[in-house]
């Protein structure tokens, strides 16, 4: 299959990424990692992106964040852990239903004839 | 590692949001880019290998500039615009000319703005008098009154541009922005001051011309009375005031060495290859 990118992806970044976090918190590049381990390899998301996503649904307050407090494991600099909000859990799942919406439709009218 | 700080620089230096936003995403950033640099070091050739695919990984830095631009809130991206209040340099040109054209260009912003919010707060002013009581009523007064708002607008293009040129002609906005050079802490101390005492003429100035206009007293007298309330403050008041700026000042000048030795310093390429 080719890989997923440019705006079929961008429309659903912000639901993939709280599906992801539904399944537990995490920090950015965690997160990048889980979605790329669900994707299978096939989304090719420019890494960069995923921030600007985070930051905006932070500020929406679907999201919390806050910054690692355990730093004697690893060098460099902190890390913001993200994890979901009753607000972001209510978005998800009216994002679901959108989707699955969405992907009923468009599959019925993609199948081909019988 | 040096290079990916400078990268990470390229790309959020230019955005327009508050210094605490700012170093969050250059945080963030950098800690996704050496986790990326490990990875891909482990199977490339070289340093320089790895290093391009690690910030090709994270995408082009202008698209994620403006991407990082557009999640910040709007009133953020207002009040830091760097025209009016110029609380950092230009995205890249630190080393612009300044002189009696750039503290024109501040003054005349700020006035641009008071022009604004005072307009807002008549014409709620006038909105809100009629029916409730809440506010003076406005009428006619204030048309006929216009030209002592010109003069108060005046008066705050003077104060700001003689304070900027000041600033200017002695090293003080050195001074002011962490960026240029090394401030001494005497300077960061008279460059707060004197914009503490350019804001208070203004302030002093707008409560006389705003009381003149809105309950049509003599200016000459709100004015004796302002110095009356101001001499009438108790000496430790004033002493608290210096105490607090001073503690202030050295806080401020504190986090902003470590945030110049951290970012600041950073020579970085803009999109066309300047560097700066």
């Amino acid at each position: 299959m080719d890989n997923i990118h440019g705006n079929l992806l961008r429309g659903h970044l912000e639901g993939m990424v709280l599906s992801v976090l539904e399944r537990g918190e995490g920090h950015g590049y965690d997160i990048l990692k889980r979605l790329q381990d669900l994707g299978r390899g096939a989304l090719a998301l420019k890494e960069g992106s995923l921030y600007p996503a985070l930051y905006r649904m932070e500020e929406a307050g679907l999201i919390r964040a806050r910054w690692e407090s355990d730093t004697a494991k690893r060098r460099g600099p902190r890390r913001r852990i993200y994890a979901l909000t009753e607000k972001g859990r209510k978005e998800l799942s009216r994002s679901r239903e959108t989707w699955r919406a969405f992907a009923g439709i468009i599959g019925r009218i993609m199948e081909e004839p019988t | 590692m040096k290079a990916l700080r400078i990268h990470v620089e390229r790309i959020v230096r230019p955005i327009r949001a508050s210094v605490l936003r700012k170093n969050k995403m250059r945080e963030e950033l950098l800690a996704h880019l050496e986790t990326a640099f490990e990875e891909e070091s482990a199977v490339a050739i070289s340093d320089c290998e790895a290093l391009e695919q690690a910030t090709k990984r994270l995408g082009d830095p202008r698209a994620l500039r403006e991407e990082l631009q557009a999640s910040v809130p709007w009133i953020e991206r207002v009040g830091f615009s760097r025209i009016p209040l110029r609380l950092e340099p230009e995205a890249y040109a630190s080393d612009e000319p300044f002189g009696w054209r750039g503290s024109a260009r501040i003054a005349t912003g700020i006035v641009a703005l008071t022009v604004v919010l005072s307009s807002l707060f008549f014409a709620i002013n006038q909105a809100v008098s009629p029916d409730t009581g809440l506010a003076p009523r406005l009428g006619i007064e204030v048309l006929e009154r216009l030209p002592l708002l010109a003069v108060s607008y005046g008066c705050e293009w003077v104060a700001f541009f003689a304070t900027y040129l000041l600033f200017d002609l002695v090293g003080l906005r050195d001074a002011m922005s962490p960026w240029n050079r090394m401030p001494s802490f005497v300077k960061a101390c008279l460059s707060v001051s004197s914009l503490i005492i350019a804001a208070g003429f203004f302030l002093v100035m707008a409560v006389v011309l705003a009381e003149s206009i809105l309950w049509g007293k003599t200016p000459h007298l709100i004015a004796k009375s302002v110095i009356a309330d101001i001499q009438s403050v108790p000496y430790w008041v004033w002493l608290g005031a210096l105490c607090f700026s001073v503690l202030y000042t050295m806080n401020t000048k504190h986090r902003e060495r470590r945030q110049y030795e951290e970012w600041g310093c950073l020579q970085i390429e803009d999109d066309s290859g300047m560097r700066s």
